[in-house]
This record gives structure tokens, C-alpha cells and sequence, in this order.
């Protein structure tokens, strides 16, 4: 039957560009995550030092507030690219899971292309902001530090998190076809 | 339309989309995006896609959620759980039902250095099960101490619900911080009440454990002094306004991590794996704090806060039906919704109401957070309950039968703490 063949085809070049996909995600959340922690391990090491040393000697250490800022802003878009990959971001399926498998799919794919759609804006927005804030110049109070590197890594963040949805789409497309 | 009916409309759909299955912060995200480019323009709406994010994420103030994550992932690598358990037990297992008391104590020792239920239930409760199996407890009961010990969790400080309540009300943290302890003590209280009368009905379900004699009692707790120093250090730093907040998490979090490498308890993997949870917790949290700030901002443009509070203000119904109006809603999303979620979404709508009604708004934040905390454990969603049958293969059903008794020790509770709002303003207002 040529619709048979055509069905079949459809999933074939669904299933292939997910595993593409995949594995061009898989690296790149190797790094989001290692970098993720890191920064994590270093705020808690910069909040014990800044409390040692305003309350034992003090001096506090100078711009540790607008530090800890920035690395929350580094922090916190990684940690839910990761948190997005590893499926753990919170829905509530209490009536979903009632649904049959098809019905769930097809609600995926159509709850999953407006989440794309709304973070493609986003991560848009976060670019155009990038270059907004680098012809303004705008810097930290007491060190001084650029903040258009830190936007960036918003931006990027999103452009990741595209990518993660876009996976999600096509994994509920192709169930859609499947089921 | 109007604002105000675009704004009803809008959580029509918000609560449409969220039960076919989108994420909660993305749909929040979505509404408010959209609602706000309806009612607005697209051009400001697109204006709030740019900021907002940024904003939202590189908050000094909101960095007190991760570390105070981290510090609970530390003190959980350390073993601190275990241990609590064991000393608890050591004075608390010669009683009938000693062994799901003393998990209800831990837990709430837990608490005090955890910000998370999920994260106490799941801790102790991976320690407490196969002990009171191995002395044959009922299971029900035995399930039913650990889901409802760990929604002690967020009450006794610190508390992530509670940062999250006083960031969007603009309360002070420390003040909520307190407000929560005397409440999270009683709920321990009347958790071990209810299994005492249920094991005095039922002495099979809770079979009494050996006597221990006095030394090893102190013994077991001179064990647990980690957990005593970082409680006094973060609470009591922040109660003496020594430390702020983000000082005291920060402190909190590299106090937990110092115990742990003196424990010999932290490997190069267990203090990967700590930062890796929170890095994926704090990603969870950011995202349905991101989505509600746009939908924060669609809200306050319709006005629907404040109508309903007038609205609602002139009612001939006495505050306190109002009071318990808004708290059944709680209950009834805590049922089906994550009380993160919950709070962020209906906290900003209802809250204009609750200082219109003259209540005070440190109280009123410690009944949300004890009445979301019991959809932690109602069915048909209570979270804690799919931690404890993961952790333990007990049957659902037998879990939700198991804590029966606990909500109903719940709801005592809650009309104990609305009739007297002095347990839980007795001590912020001591506070300097």
C-alpha cells in the first residue's frame, strides 16, 4: 500500500533526526552540566569566604554580591537545560495519564510546539538584548565586570533549551505516527 | 473585553493547558506572555521575553534556594540522616509505635536542615522502612509516618516554599523562617500523638523495640552535634540578624560539606552527585518561578488581584469563612499540583484579599505552606507517596490507607493554628 509505505517513511526520517539530534545534545549537556556545577561549587565556597571574612576579620570581599549575581545567572539557565534534558521539570499528569497512548502523543506534540515556539521568542529575545547591552556597556557596581557576557550565556541557554524541546516535539511526533 | 475578564480568561486556559500536560512553567509563561501581548501590545510583551529571564536568574536574593539545596544534599552525602534516625530511636523505641515516632522525630531534625519534603521523605525514608520491617510494623503505618514526617520538611526552616512566599509577598524570610518552627514542631507532635492512640488501639502495628539505658541514649545524640551546630548557626545566625539569608545558606551549605569530608563520608562522586541534584532542583525551581513572573505581569495588568480582594472584601461573610474558603482551594490544587506551583500561582491572586481582610501575612504564610504541604500527601498526587513506594515497594493503596490518620492529625492541626496565630507570631515578634 503506498499511504503504508509513506507512514513508514515518515517515522523512519523522524526516528533517524532524533538520534541525530540526540547525539548532538548529549555533548553539549556534558558541558552545560559541568559547567552548571562548577559555578555552583564556586558560590558556595565565595558566600563561606565572604562570611569569614566580614565576621572574623572584617573586610568583606568586594563585590561578592554582584559575583554571586552573575553566577546565578550562569547557574540557574543550565540547570534547567539539564533539568529539561533529564525530563524532570514539573506537569501535572493526573488527567493525561488517563488518556490512551495516542491521544497523549498527539496533546505532547501540540503542548510540546507551543513550549518550541514560546522559547524560540525567548531565546531571540535574550540575543537582541545581548547587543543591546553590549553598545550600552552596562558593567557591575564595584568590579566593573561587563554584564553582556552573562546575558549571553542566558541566550545561550535558551538556544540549548530550543534544542531540547525540539527533541521532545519530534520524540512526540513520532509517537503520534507510531501509535 | 475587559482586563478583569481577559485575566479570568486567561487562568481558564492556564488550567486547561496545565492539565493536558505542559509543563507548569511554560504553560504559566505562555498565558502570561500572551495575555500581557493581548492586553498591552506585542512590542512590550516582547520586551518582557528579554528582560524578565535575566532578571529573574541573576537575583542575589534568590540564591538563597540553591545553597540551601546544596546544604540538604551535603548533610544527606554525610550520613547526618542515619544518624538522627538511630538517636531518635535510642529514646523513643522502647514505646509502642517507638520506631515510626522516632521517624517522625528525624524527620523533623531533618527538616531543620533540609529545605525540601521530597528530600526528607526520601532520605529517611530509604533508613526508617526497612527497620520498622525488619520489626515488623504494619506497613500502612509504617509508610504513613515517613510521607507525613516528610512534609515536615518545609515547615521548619529553612524552607524554599517560605522564601519563595516572602520573595513574591515582600515579608522578610527571617520572620517566616521562625513563624515556621513552632508550627513544624507541633505537626511532629500530633504525628506521634496519632500513632500512639492508633498503636494503643492496635499494639500489633508497632510492636515496642528494646530498652536502652541512659548512657547509650546520650551517646547516640552525641552523634547528631553536626546537625545541632548548622541549625543554630543558620537559624540562630539569621534570628540574631548576624547573618542574612544568602550568609546563612552559604554557611550553611560549606558547614554541610565541611561535616561530610570530616565524616570520611564525602567521595569525589558523592560530592558530584550533590552538586548535580542541585543543579537539576534549582533548574526546576527557576523555571515555574521564571513562568510565574510572566504571568505576574499579565496579572497585575488586569487588575484581578485587587478586584477580587474588593470584591470579595464586601461580602456579607465573616473573614474567617473567607479564611477557610481559601485555604479549601489550597487543599484542593495541593491534591493535583505541586505546592511550589501552587503557591506561586495563587499566592499573588489571594494575597491582596488576605491584608484587605486584615490578617497578618507572616501567619498566612505558614497556613499555605502547612495546607499545601498536605497535598504532599492526599491522593490522588501526593508526591511524598510515590518517594515512599520507590523507595520501598509498598503498594499505593496501602500508603494513602496508612495516612488517613495523619491527615486527620493534619487538619487538627491547621484549626489549632488559625484559632491561635500566637504559635506562629510568638517568635518573629521577638525577633530584632
Amino acid at each position: 500500500m503506498p499511504g503504508m509505505s509513506m507512514k513508514i517513511r515518515n517515522e523512519m526520517w523522524l526516528t533517524k533526526s532524533v538520534s541525530y539530534l540526540n547525539t548532538f545534545a548529549r555533548p553539549i549537556m556534558t558541558i552545560v552540566l559541568s559547567i552548571g556545577i562548577s559555578i555552583l561549587a564556586m558560590m558556595m565556597f565565595l558566600m563561606a569566604t565572604d562570611v569569614v571574612l566580614r565576621y572574623i576579620f572584617n573586610s568583606p570581599l568586594p563585590g561578592a554580591y554582584e559575583l554571586i549575581e552573575y553566577m546565578m545567572a550562569i547557574l540557574v539557565p543550565f540547570g534547567i537545560v539539564y533539568c529539561a534534558h533529564q525530563k524532570s521539570h514539573v506537569s501535572v499528569d493526573l488527567v493525561i495519564g488517563r488518556f490512551t497512548k495516542r491521544t497523549q502523543a498527539i496533546l505532547g506534540s501540540i503542548t510540546s510546539l507551543l513550549s518550541l515556539s514560546l522559547f524560540l521568542l525567548v531565546a531571540w529575545q535574550s540575543l537582541r538584548y545581548i547587543t543591546e547591552n553590549f553598545e550600552s556597556n552596562l558593567t557591575s557596581a564595584v568590579l566593573l565586570i561587563p554584564m553582556y557576557p552573562f546575558i549571553a550565556v542566558v541566550a545561550v541557554g535558551f538556544s540549548v533549551l530550543c534544542l531540547v524541546l525540539l527533541i521532545d516535539f519530534l520524540n512526540f511526533l513520532s509517537e503520534t505516527v507510531t501509535e | 473585553m475587559t482586563p478583569f475578564t481577559t485575566g479570568i480568561i486567561g487562568i481558564i486556559i492556564l488550567l486547561v493547558i496545565l492539565f493536558s500536560g505542559m509543563q507548569i512553567g511554560i504553560g504559566m509563561a505562555l498565558v502570561g506572555f500572551t495575555g500581557f501581548a493581548y492586553l498591552v501590545g506585542i512590542g512590550p510583551a516582547l520586551g518582557l521575553l528579554k528582560t524578565v529571564p535575566y532578571s529573574t536568574f541573576a537575583s542575589h536574593s534568590l540564591s538563597v534556594i540553591p545553597l540551601f539545596i546544596l546544604m540538604g544534599a551535603f548533610a544527606f552525602a554525610a550520613g547526618l540522616g542515619d544518624d538522627l534516625y538511630r538517636a531518635v530511636y535510642k529514646w523513643l523505641g522502647h514505646l509502642r509505635g517507638g520506631l515510626a515516632m522516632a521517624t517522625v522525630g528525624a524527620c523533623a531534625c531533618f527538616a531543620a536542615i533540609s529545605g525540601s519534603s521530597l528530600a526528607t521523605a526520601a532520605t529517611l525514608g530509604a533508613v526508617t522502612l526497612p527497620e520498622m520491617k525488619k520489626y515488623k510494623y504494619d506497613p500502612a503505618l509504617a509508610a504513613g509516618s515517613v510521607a507525613a514526617g516528610g512534609s515536615i520538611g518545609i515547615l521548619i526552616p529553612p524552607s524554599v516554599i517560605l522564601i519563595i512566599y516572602g520573595i513574591i509577598t515582600e515579608q522578610s524570610i527571617g520572620k517566616l523562617f521562625l513563624a515556621g518552627f513552632i508550627p513544624g514542631i507541633l505537626e511532629a507532635v500530633f504525628y506521634m500523638i496519632t500513632i500512639s492512640i492508633l498503636t494503643a488501639i492496635n499494639p500489633n502495628l508497632g510492636p515496642r523495640g528494646s530498652k536502652t539505658s541512659f548512657r547509650e541514649k546520650v551517646s547516640a545524640f552525641s552523634t547528631t552535634w553536626e546537625v545541632v551546630v548548622l541549625f543554630i548557626v543558620v537559624i540562630g545566625g539569621i534570628y540574631l540578624g548576624v547573618f542574612t539569608p544568602t550568609e546563612a545558606a552559604g554557611a550553611g551549605a560549606f558547614g554541610a560539606f565541611f561535616f561530610a569530608i570530616l565524616r570520611r563520608k564525602l567521595t569525589l562522586q558523592s560530592f558530584k552527585g550533590s552538586l548535580v541534584d542541585t543543579c537539576k532542583t534549582t533548574g526546576m525551581l527557576f523555571f515555574i518561578i521564571m513562568g510565574a513572573m510572566f504571568l505576574g505581569y499579565f496579572l497585575s495588568v488586569t487588575r484581578l488581584p485587587f478586584e477580587l480582594a474588593s470584591f470579595v472584601a464586601q461580602l456579607p461573610l465573616n473573614r474567617y469563612v473567607i479564611l477557610m474558603l481559601i485555604l479549601l482551594v489550597f487543599l484542593l490544587l495541593g491534591c493535583v499540583m505541586d505546592s511550589m506551583a501552587i503557591v506561586l500561582l495563587t499566592v499573588p491572586i489571594f494575597f491582596p484579599l488576605i491584608v484587605r481582610l486584615g490578617f497578618d501575612p507572616i501567619w498566612f504564610g505558614i497556613l499555605v505552606v502547612r495546607v499545601t504541604e498536605m497535598g504532599l500527601i492526599t491522593p490522588p498526587v501526593g508526591l511524598n507517596v510515590y518517594i515512599i513506594q520507590g523507595v520501598s515497594n509498598i503498594p499505593m493503596g496501602t500508603i494513602f490507607r496508612g495516612i488517613f490518620p495523619f491527615l486527620l492529625a493534619d487538619f487538627c492541626e491547621v484549626a489549632l493554628l488559625v484559632a491561635v496565630p500566637q504559635i506562629s507570631l510568638f517568635l518573629p515578634s521577638m525577633m530584632r
